[in-house]
């Protein structure tokens, strides 16, 4: 679903754009790559908001899934419960503040992040669930995988800014940023400070 | 330690026994006790310890539920979202009450701002709240201490996630009186806080004991850093020693918080010095029936010993008649049986040792022994009533004969018989009759001078007039009688015995009834001695001479023979005559000497007058001792050859009694001398008890008749028939008749008609010089 979405934007935007590719490999303090982060970039020009765009985070096994994910401001995001037992799912975050009491099965209405930023997701029942939404006001973001790597694609030439998120940075919710400029196919290595 | 009863022994020993194990276990309690008390206050100490932290644990868990409750409330965390100052203090508050809890803050980890429930400030507390946390992050189990303006709290924090930590509720109990109250019911110690904060001095926080006293803990922190004593210690305040335990609540490096445990030990000890005066109490009942016991055990033990004791002393001295208590049936009873029964031993042993030290059995008279006991105290008495007293000493003449002849059986017979009689005239009250020797009988008479006890002999010889009768057979009973007497005499009494005996055996030689002692009798005295002594010289001293008397033939008046007499011319006494020293002589044995130069000089006497043409045979008298003596025939013998006379001119004489003292040896001698051809003539015959068939066997030749028979005999009938009889058996039995005593010519005349050989007296000489004889004989002739 996530991957239909992302083609679906990809497909919308591409003909402006020159299709240059972005290849970022996170690695944390050590060396190793560095899974989970977000990776983002932000160009100068206003960038496009779909309100189709959709996104869910399912509650399996008593827990978030996907643990972190990243979307564009606008996106909508169902909380499918797909446990046998109810959640509670609620944010505190300023980005996003909103509770989706007691519920099984999917909820009536997604939820709208209309804001960038962090939302941090728990469960009033379950104290141990836990999940990260970030939201960026570009269409250019990405997750790396578990080798580190995050491809952004269809990305426009020029001098942009590269920004990068990772849930457990030593500076809390910090996010790193570099100018980058972008011409062909590109890569870089991003170096996040970690503390776990 | 000198005991001097058994009784105080016994007494002393087991109190001092018990005393010192009473002593002994006081201490050895009290010092338990202590010892206990203390180790028992540490243990209180110890547990109490355990027990405060088990209460700051319990205190702990309660504000840490209390706090998460908050913590996970969907409502305060909607509060804190919304950064609702006022709701967040309302909820820190109503859940602060819900637990009693003293304090409840709230740190936001977003706005980095603290809600405080208590009226403190923020600046005050945050600095300490983040130290909190922090050490929450670490063991959120652990007990966080804090002091806020000088109040110890006990704090826990927990932190608010949604669901990441947004925020921090931090709640605290103070550490008050309240704690201190509840531990100390909990745990009955004494509980004080005491708290240093930055540079402050130390400060008691709260304590459940006086302030006075809560001030000398806080001073006595400060002088001696007590606290740093890892173990237990003794604190005294006031007057009462306390138990003292610091524990430490918390520390860094500005302050410090203790609670200060405590617990008197005197209050500890209590129950036990309870404890330890019933003991005493029980020891001191216990020690006076101890005593009561003890002082009754050993009187029991030791009033039997005290009186077996007096007992045995009433033994020591002689005393038999007291009673002994043998009705016990235990040991001591058994020994005042043995005693009982000693007792009786020893008295009739005594008795019976009594006997027969002082009593003679064949006679049933006291013995020697008992004479000389009596005797001493008889002369005790005349000392004291001065009177004198006398000893009558008496010896039966021939008792050994009578033995000898007899059988011991028949003389042990006669002499109970003459015991008897000597009984008989003796006053009982007064007089004391003892056999002292075989013979021998002693006669103590008090308030007797010698001229009494004189009369008195004289009837104990009438006594003996009559025979004693004796299975038929009638002994004659004659004796010597000595006597003694006190003080005249001796005043010893075995001198005065001794006397007696000398007495008594003059007596016996002179045939004349009883004779009282006389110095001169007394060989053993100085002057006799002496003589004695003087005698043995005389000999060579030639002090002695011999003295002759004539035996005539009463038919044709020729002188037959002469008797040799001696005579002893003392340098300074003179003339002294042979009863005086005879008796010496033969007592001392120089008779024999005395008689082997009697017979020497008779033979160089008649050697010279057979020169002169005097051919007169001399008679020399000899003595008992020389008829024992086996060689005195040799002796003889030798002499007569070495003087050149012949036994024809010598011829010897012996005396009846002296040829009985042992007539078998007698018998011999005189055998043996009469084969070497010597005359033999019996002298002084009447006097002795020897029987004429005895005198037959005799190689005799001659008889001389007594001189006390021939004296009177032509006015006495008796004497005349005793010479007549006499005569007739002798000149019957062969043998020659000498008549002693012819004092003038009537006896001479009777003695002629009568048939009498020969005749020896004053009528014709008396005892003359040897060197006189020859003009005597001119003119007899």
């Amino acid at each position: 679903m996530k991957h239909a979405a992302l083609s679906l934007f990809l497909l919308a935007t591409s003909f402006q754009l020159h299709a240059a590719e972005l290849t970022v490999q996170v690695n944390d303090q050590a060396g190793n790559p560095l899974s989970n982060a977000v990776v983002y970039l932000e160009t100068d020009a206003k960038p496009n908001r779909s309100a189709l765009a959709e996104a869910n985070v399912d509650q399996k096994n008593k827990q978030f899934w996907p643990f972190v994910s990243v979307i564009q401001v606008g996106t909508s995001v169902n909380f499918p419960n797909k446990d046998s037992v109810r959640h509670h799912v609620y944010s505190f975050s300023p980005a996003k503040v909103f509770e989706l009491k007691l519920y099984s099965g999917v909820p009536a209405k997604p939820v709208v992040f209309d804001k960038p930023g962090t939302v941090i997701l728990g469960c009033n029942i379950h104290d141990n669930m836990l999940a990260y939404i970030h939201i960026v006001d570009t269409p250019y973001f990405g997750k790396s995988d578990v080798n580190g790597i995050v491809k952004l694609t269809d990305l426009p030439s020029g001098q942009h800014t590269l920004k990068a998120w990772y849930y457990a940075t030593v500076k809390e919710n910090f996010i790193t940023e570099q100018k980058i400029a972008i011409k062909n196919n590109e890569t870089v290595s991003l170096k996040l400070e970690t503390h776990n | 330690m000198q005991f001097k009863s058994l009784k105080s022994r016994i007494s002393v020993i087991f109190l001092s026994l018990i005393l010192v194990i009473q002593v002994l276990s006081s201490i050895a309690i009290k010092l338990s006790i202590d010892k206990n008390a203390r180790r028992s206050v540490n243990q209180q100490l110890e547990v109490g310890e355990r027990v405060f932290l088990n209460l700051l644990q319990n205190n702990g868990e309660s504000l840490s539920v209390g706090a998460r409750i908050l913590a996970a409330d969907f409502g305060f965390k909607a509060a804190i979202a919304s950064n609702d100052h006022e709701t967040i203090l309302s909820a820190l508050v109503n859940h602060q009450s819900r637990i009693n809890a003293d304090i409840a803050i709230f740190y936001s980890a977003n706005q980095n701002s603290l809600v405080i429930s208590e009226n403190l400030s923020e600046t005050e507390v945050s600095e300490k709240i983040a130290e909190v946390i922090y050490k929450a992050k670490s063991d959120s189990q652990k007990n966080n201490f804090t002091i806020f303006k000088n109040q110890p709290y006990q704090l826990v924090a927990v932190p608010v996630k949604a669901p990441l930590t947004i925020g921090w509720v931090v709640m605290g109990f103070k550490i008050n009186n309240s704690l201190a109250n509840t531990l100390h019911k909990l745990s009955n110690l004494e509980v004080t806080f005491i708290s240093q904060a930055g540079k402050s001095p130390w400060h008691s926080t709260a304590s459940t004991m006086s302030v006075g006293a809560t001030e000398q803990i806080v001073k006595y922190t400060t002088d001696q850093q007590a606290f740093n004593t890892p173990s237990n210690l003794e604190l005294t305040i006031g007057d009462v020693a306390f138990g003292t335990r610091y524990v430490s609540i918390f520390k860094n490096i500005n302050e410090s918080l203790y609670v200060v445990l405590q617990r008197s030990i005197d209050e500890a000890t209590a129950p036990f010095q309870v404890l330890l005066l019933n003991f005493l109490i029980l020891s001191i009942v216990g020690m006076l029936i101890f005593i009561v016991s003890i002082l009754y055990i050993s009187r029991i033990v030791a009033q039997p010993i005290v009186e077996l004791a007096n007992t045995a002393r009433k033994l020591e001295e002689g005393d038999y008649t007291f009673n002994v208590d043998t009705s016990r049936k235990d040991e001591l009873g058994k020994l005042s049986s043995a005693f009982s029964s000693m007792r009786t031993a020893i008295a009739d042993r005594e008795k019976s040792i009594t006997k027969l030290a002082y009593w003679d059995e064949m006679t049933g008279l006291p013995n020697r022994a008992s004479f000389m006991k009596e005797l001493n105290s008889a002369i005790n008495k005349s000392d004291v009533s001065r009177e004198p007293l006398s000893v009558l000493v008496m010896n039966l003449d021939r008792f050994k004969q009578i033995n000898n002849v007899l059988g011991y059986d028949f003389g042990n017979q006669l002499l109970h018989a003459v015991s008897i009689r000597i009984s008989q005239v003796f006053r009982k009250d007064n007089d004391l009759v003892a056999r002292i020797s075989g013979d021998e009988f002693a006669v103590l008479l008090p308030a007797t001078d010698a001229n009494v006890a004189v009369n008195i002999a004289q009837k104990l010889l009438q006594a003996f007039e009559k025979p004693v009768e004796l299975d038929d057979n009638f002994v004659d009973i004659t004796a010597g009688i000595g006597i003694a007497s006190y003080p005249v005499h001796s005043n010893q009494i075995e001198q005065l015995l001794s006397f007696a005996e000398v007495a008594m055996q003059v007596s016996k030689a002179q045939k004349s009834g009883p004779v009282v002692f006389q110095p001169s009798f007394d060989v053993g005295s100085n002057v006799n001695l002496t003589l004695v002594s003087e005698l043995k010289k005389s000999i060579h001293n030639n002090e002695l001479s011999i003295f002759v008397q004539p035996k005539v033939n009463l038919k044709s008046r020729v002188v037959t023979s002469v008797e040799a007499l001696i005579r002893w011319k003392h340098p300074t006494r003179g003339m002294i005559f042979p009863d005086q020293f005879i008796p010496f002589a033969e007592q001392t044995g120089l008779i024999r000497d005395i008689t082997l130069w009697m017979i020497a000089e008779a033979s160089k006497l008649s050697a010279v007058w057979l020169e002169k043409g005097i051919s007169i045979p001399i008679a020399v008298n000899i003595s008992a001792r020389d008829l024992i003596d086996s060689d005195f025939p040799n002796k003889v013998a030798e002499i007569l050859k070495s003087t050149g006379s012949n036994t024809s001119l010598i011829s010897l004489e012996v005396t009846e009694s002296s040829i009985m003292d042992d007539p078998h040896r007698a018998k011999q001698t005189l055998l043996h001398l009469s084969q070497m051809g010597i005359k033999l003539a019996i002298d002084d015959f009447g006097t002795g008890y020897s029987s004429l068939s005895y005198l037959k066997e005799l190689p005799v030749s001659e008889l001389k008749i007594d001189k006390s028979f021939v004296m009177h005999v032509e006015q006495n009938q008796n004497d005349r028939i005793i010479v007549n009889s006499t005569i007739e058996l002798a000149h019957n039995m062969g043998l020659h008749v000498v008549a002693e005593g012819v004092e003038n010519i009537e006896v001479w005349k009777s003695l002629q008609e009568m048939g009498c050989d020969y005749g020896q007296g004053y009528y014709m000489s008396r005892p003359i010089p040897a060197s006189d004889f020859e003009a005597w004989y001119q003119q007899w002739v």
